[in-house]
């Protein structure tokens, strides 16, 4: 038998709600202004006590995103109830605690849910201790050494290139994705052993066990929604702001034939909750409402097989002829708010036909009011450029702003400095040494440029400057991306302090100095004007750059924060999480993924950029040309010396 | 008595006219009812140039023969014509380095010690040292480069000399080392009427403070052609300047010409008419057809760039740039003029794989258009070959290729300019200073091998007549997105092209074309 309800006014209450991010919270928002202006509304604010005095407190579960870990689920579910009982003002009565609880219409009951107490055993207390207890243990198993060092091995292998720190990182978060795992199965099978269908529902549970507990004696409702929808008619059809979980409808297709998708609009339920928070219960006996569409909402049929409803399946998701939840108190308190004609949520009043086309319309319309999303969405292209002091634009030259490597640049010196009987010698040699090099790249950039440019013993460095002011900076401007050096053109024209950081040895980088305020290239080791192969400083590659550019700019006070980074490999990718605009160049494989995933703008600088044998053809001298300077001579001035 | 220039009109039996297609060559079935322009026979060459060059030497036009100039103690200084002249590079040994020869010979025998020579290249690129011994030949370059044989550099502020305005408030700044020479000699070759006379020290010698005054639109737009010097607003300057020049600089010009083989023998299907061509001939064709298309373009582009012509001189003559360059020109036209009577609606012309600007290099869309609406366009006298209005179908695939060395600034012009304008004023007002003087052009210019920044819009002004007076351009087996971009059309065939010109002149308008290689100018009366 129904209890008799009386509505009474909201006028001159002191409402609080506990949160805005909710869309039900919203809605409730919505109404209060409109309808009852004569009530006084207010958020909670955080500190120690809320302001008071309160006449109602309304306090909605908060939506979850499965899949979630129990301790984080509860502490965010059950956990804001006492903390909420314990920062109640100073006042001769509690107020009136609204609880909407997302315990019901999970479909895994059967029969009539009434509209009453939850029955069952869990104590709310001991499970909150239970699940910190749980990830104390697994963040203390995960730390165990042979699946620790299986996933170091596993990230070394997916992230060597971009240096130790970072695979250390990567370690870390697959680390944390096994306890997160880990948690999720142990709170999964411990809320089936209690009876319930998920942790979700474990944690509703246990909410509301919470909230009669600690409100037990005070005055106190609970008021349980399905599925809140987009608003019927207020503010206006459509209206879908706000945090809530929906689903499209094909979603009952894979639950069963039969199944029913129960979405109330919010604008409903928020008039159905202030109805009850204006129906102050006695103390000691709380009011339960359930509040869903019911048999109201039409079926959508599914595949008419003949397939058993799965469960656990999504909340709001069930099949009407299994489970039914009774809102008998629901229409009595319905009935009782009528007669003011401020409270409206009768859901028979929802015409079916015209509820989602109106929220496919204002979904519609919201999405032509958003920018058109361009050919690629998936990746950003950098932005223009404004002046700004203290800002600076570093690049990586090889892969970003040239197209060449380490390797070409050695080949045509080594073609520009050697008569064609020795070519092939050469060229088999490195041939030979390639095998070498590769397993030196998989170790890392850094071992790769030591192995590599020891390939400079023996060269004068007069001799190199020498070539590479004739036709191997030919070679190295055929290779050079006009997109790239646009850009650097545009960062000075801003203002901004331009700087190269390189692995190729620094004559080689002479032809593209003008461009730049400062180049940072390897520095190798010479004796007696001849080099020696070995490096004079470690290189600035992979996360040497990072540690460079981080002490580069505390001496010239430059803010990382306002700095552009361009670069394309992933070994850059420490070197360009330092930067505060970094820009993936022609990105390899991996940093594109890491790039698209973190909303890098990506570039791509190829266009007009001559190829390799074009540039290889300009390195080597013209036969009439060939007067190869002995080593270790320093180059007569010539006439192209404009200094 | 070489055969005169003569217009062939095209019916049902005529042979297909042998076109240009940028690095390509084909043969072209024009619409019976066409005119096609072909110039003089190729002029006999002079059997003993030294002994010309000798005679001319000795007596100049409108100054005293040259030893009589040098004395012992004084500053000469020798100026020549840079590589983007002739068309084709000549064989070797070029005219220039014998006329050089000749006066570098006579400057010992006088006991000159204080000799420079000095490329006139203005804001062209520099010569390489190659291109330099190829040129001068091997024992001046030996003997001279590089502390006394160098390209000019307009951006050397320090060696330019500022020598005054002239009557219309231009500046003349020319290179420092010739301003102060006792003596200038200019050796140019003067393939065509643009170049020669006032214009080789004025504009070759030149910086970009002088250059603008008349590279500009609206001096090109007043140029009807450039290469008929009473009719051009350009040379009007050149005069203007050079009168500033010659007064404060003893100048001594010697301005040589060549006739019209401009490829070897192995080619000779270029060098003949369509309807001589034997079985070799065909093959010939054929063979170049083929071969051009299976080649990767590297290699075509190095095959090409290797071709020289075997140019005979007709003329070498000397004295003031004014005195010497009217009996320059005659030679000029005698070689390549022809007359032909009334313009046409539709002009069709094939446009060569070499232009002043891309010798030894590669010639991109920008340098295409300067070579169709530039100098193509403008071989005429007194009228254009097309009426104003009329359309003009180009034959030139027009790539996207740009060579990264030498037209660096060429690249960015495409991107950013053209697809913002294809005004040639507006580009001017709005971008030509910030090009101009970028830094890191002008450093690709000083130190490397690029053409000045500002180049690309000169380019640009130079085609600003021919935009104006047609009504609509049609690049024939172009590329659709590359010629939209600079504002004109693209055609898989000459049909379709004619097509799409008769929403412009109708659908049987009148057709002239001219045939180059070799140069053929129109005297359209």
């Amino acid at each position: 038998m129904p209890r008799t309800y009386r509505v009474g006014d909201l006028n001159g209450t002191r409402v609080l709600l506990t949160g805005a991010d909710e869309r039900l919270e919203l809605a409730l928002l919505e109404r209060l202004s409109t309808a009852h202006p004569g009530c006084h509304v207010s958020v909670a604010e955080p500190g120690p006590t809320l302001a008071g005095p309160l006449d109602v407190i309304i306090h909605c579960a908060p939506a979850l995103e499965p899949p979630f870990c129990p301790d984080t689920a509860f502490a965010r579910h059950v956990l804001p109830l006492p903390e909420l009982y314990h920062r109640l003002p100073a006042q001769p009565g509690p107020p009136h605690l609204l609880f909407v609880s997302l315990a019901a219409y999970s479909g895994t009951e059967r029969g009539t849910v009434p509209e009453s107490r939850w029955e069952h055993d869990a104590d709310w207390r001991a499970e909150l201790a239970l699940a910190r207890a749980a990830r104390e243990e697994a963040e203390r198993s995960s730390h165990r050494p042979v699946p620790a060092r299986r996933r170091l091995r596993a990230a070394r292998r997916a992230h060597r290139t971009a240096g130790p720190r970072i695979v250390a990182r990567e370690a870390e978060s697959l680390r944390r994705a096994w306890v997160h795992r880990r948690l999720r199965e142990q709170g999964e099978s411990r809320a089936r052993a209690l009876g319930m269908s998920d942790t979700a529902a474990l944690a509703a549970a246990l909410a509301e066990r919470a909230a009669e507990e600690l409100w037990g004696e005070h005055r106190l409702t609970i008021l349980r929604p399905s599925l809140i929808g987009p608003a019927l008619r207020r503010p206006y059809p459509g209206w879908s702001e706000g945090r809530a979980m929906t689903y499209p409808p094909e979603v009952a297709s894979v639950s069963g034939p039969g199944a029913v998708v129960d979405i109330v609009p919010a604008d409903l339920v928020a008039d159905a909750v202030l109805a009850a928070a204006a129906t102050a219960p006695k103390p000691g006996r709380p009011h339960y409402f359930h509040f869903g569409a019911g048999t109201a909402v039409p079926p959508w049929r599914g595949q008419e097989r003949d397939r058993p409803h799965r469960s656990p399946g999504p909340r709001g998701v069930y099949v009407p002829s299994h489970v039914g939840y009774d809102d008998r108190e629901m229409t009595a308190l319905r009935e009782a708010a009528a007669p003011s004609g401020l409270y409206d949520f009768d859901v028979r009043s929802i015409d079916w036909r015209t509820y989602p086309d109106a929220v496919r319309q204002a979904r519609a319309a919201r999405r032509l009011g958003e920018p058109v999303a361009r050919k690629d969405a998936l990746s950003v292209r950098p932005g223009p450029l404004t002046r700004a002091d203290g800002a600076s634009a570093v690049f990586d030259l090889d892969g970003t702003v040239l197209a060449s490597d380490l390797v070409e640049s050695y080949v045509w010196t080594r073609l520009a400095l050697l008569p064609r009987r020795a070519w092939p010698a050469e060229l088999m040699s490195l041939a030979r040494d390639l095998p070498g090099y590769l397993m030196a790249e998989r170790r890392g950039r850094s071992d790769f440029v030591h192995a590599f440019l020891r390939r400079y013993a023996g060269t004068g460095e007069a001799v190199l400057r020498e070539v590479v002011l004739k036709t191997v900076g030919d070679a190295l401007l055929h290779r050079v991306r006009p997109r790239a050096v646009r850009r650097i053109r545009e960062h000075r024209a801003a203002g901004h302090r331009t700087i190269l950081v390189t692995g190729t040895p620094e004559p080689l980088v002479a032809p593209l100095r003008p461009l730049f305020d400062d180049v940072a290239a390897s520095r190798l080791h010479t004796r007696e004007g001849v080099m020696t192969g070995a490096l004079a400083a470690p290189p600035p590659v992979g996360e040497a750059r990072a540690l460079w550019l981080n002490r580069y700019a505390t001496d010239h006070g430059l803010d990382l924060a306002r700095a552009y980074g361009y670069a394309d490999s992933y070994s850059d990718r420490a070197f360009l999480e330092s930067v505060g605009r970094p820009c993936a160049v022609d990105p390899d494989a991996r940093l594109l993924r890491h790039a698209v995933r973190h909303r890098w703008p990506v570039a791509r600088w190829g266009a007009h950029t001559a190829g390799r044998w074009t540039a290889l053809a300009a390195a080597v001298p013209p036969a009439g040309d060939r007067t190869p300077p002995p080593a270790g001579r320093p180059a007569p001035p010539t006439s192209k010396d404009t200094q | 008595m070489s055969k005169p220039g003569f217009v062939l009109d095209v019916d049902e039996r005529t042979a297909p006219t042998l076109l240009f297609e940028g690095e390509n060559v084909r043969v072209q079935r024009l619409p019976p009812g066409s005119r096609v322009i072909y110039p003089p026979a190729s002029l006999p060459g002079i059997q003993d140039v030294d002994a010309a060059i000798r005679h001319a030497l000795l007596h100049p036009h409108g100054i005293e023969p040259l030893p009589e100039l040098l004395q012992p103690g004084m500053r000469l200084t020798i100026v020549f014509d840079d590589v983007s002249l002739p068309l084709p590079s000549m064989c070797r040994p070029d005219i220039r380095g014998r006329v050089i020869e000749h006066v570098l010979e006579l400057a010992a025998r006088r006991g000159v010690e204080d000799i420079e020579l000095i490329v006139a290249n203005a804001l062209h690129r520099r010569m390489t040292p190659s291109e330099l011994r190829h040129v001068v030949g091997e024992r001046v370059f030996r003997a001279y480069f590089p502390e006394r044989l160098r390209n000019h550099d307009a951006e050397d502020h320090d060696n330019l000399v500022h020598l005054g305005l002239t009557g219309a408030h231009e500046d003349v700044e020319i290179n420092r080392r010739a301003a102060e020479s006792d003596l200038l000699v200019y050796v140019n070759v003067n393939l065509i009427a643009l170049n020669g006379g006032p214009k080789s020290v004025s504009v070759g010698l030149a910086s970009y403070r002088s250059l603008r005054h008349h590279h500009n639109t609206h001096t090109l737009r007043h140029s009807r052609s450039f290469n008929d010097p009473p009719n051009s607003a350009l040379h009007r300057s050149f005069h203007r300047m050079h009168d500033v020049i010659g007064g404060q600089v003893k100048i001594f010009s010697v301005e040589t010409t060549v006739n019209g083989d401009s490829f070897p023998t192995a080619m000779t299907f270029l060098n003949k008419h369509e309807w001589q061509w034997n079985a070799v001939d065909r093959a010939g064709f054929l063979g170049v057809r083929h071969g051009n298309r299976i080649l990767p373009p590297t290699l075509r582009r190095r095959l090409l760039n290797s071709l020289k012509a075997p140019y005979g001189v007709t003329g070498v003559n000397a004295g003031t740039p004014t005195a010497v360059h009217p009996h320059t020109l005659k030679n000029v036209h005698r070689q390549q003029v022809t007359r032909i009577d009334g313009q046409a609606d539709v002009g069709v012309f094939g446009v060569p794989y070499v232009g002043p600007y891309n010798v030894n290099s590669i010639m991109n869309p920008v340098l295409a258009m300067c070579m169709a609406l530039g100098y193509l366009f403008n071989f005429y006298l007194n009228k254009p070959i097309v009426r104003r209005g009329g359309v003009a179908i180009f034959f030139h695939p027009l790539p996207k290729v740009f060579h990264p060395v030498h037209h660096p600034s060429y690249i960015d012009f495409f991107e950013e300019v053209l697809s913002a304008t294809t005004d040639p004023e507006a580009m001017e007002t709005a971008y030509e200073e910030k090009f101009a003087s970028d830094p890191w052009y002008i450093h690709q210019y000083r130190t490397g091998y690029a053409f000045h920044g500002v180049h690309p819009f000169y380019m640009w002004y130079w085609g600003a007549h021919a935009m104006q007076h047609l009504g609509d351009v049609i690049f024939v087996g172009a590329d659709p997105a590359t010629a939209s971009r600079m504002g004109f059309r693209a055609a898989p065939d000459l049909a379709q092209a004619l097509e799409m010109a008769a929403d412009t002149v109708g659908s049987s308008p009148s057709i002239t074309c001219l045939h180059t290689p070799p140069i053929t100018m129109a005297d359209v009366r």
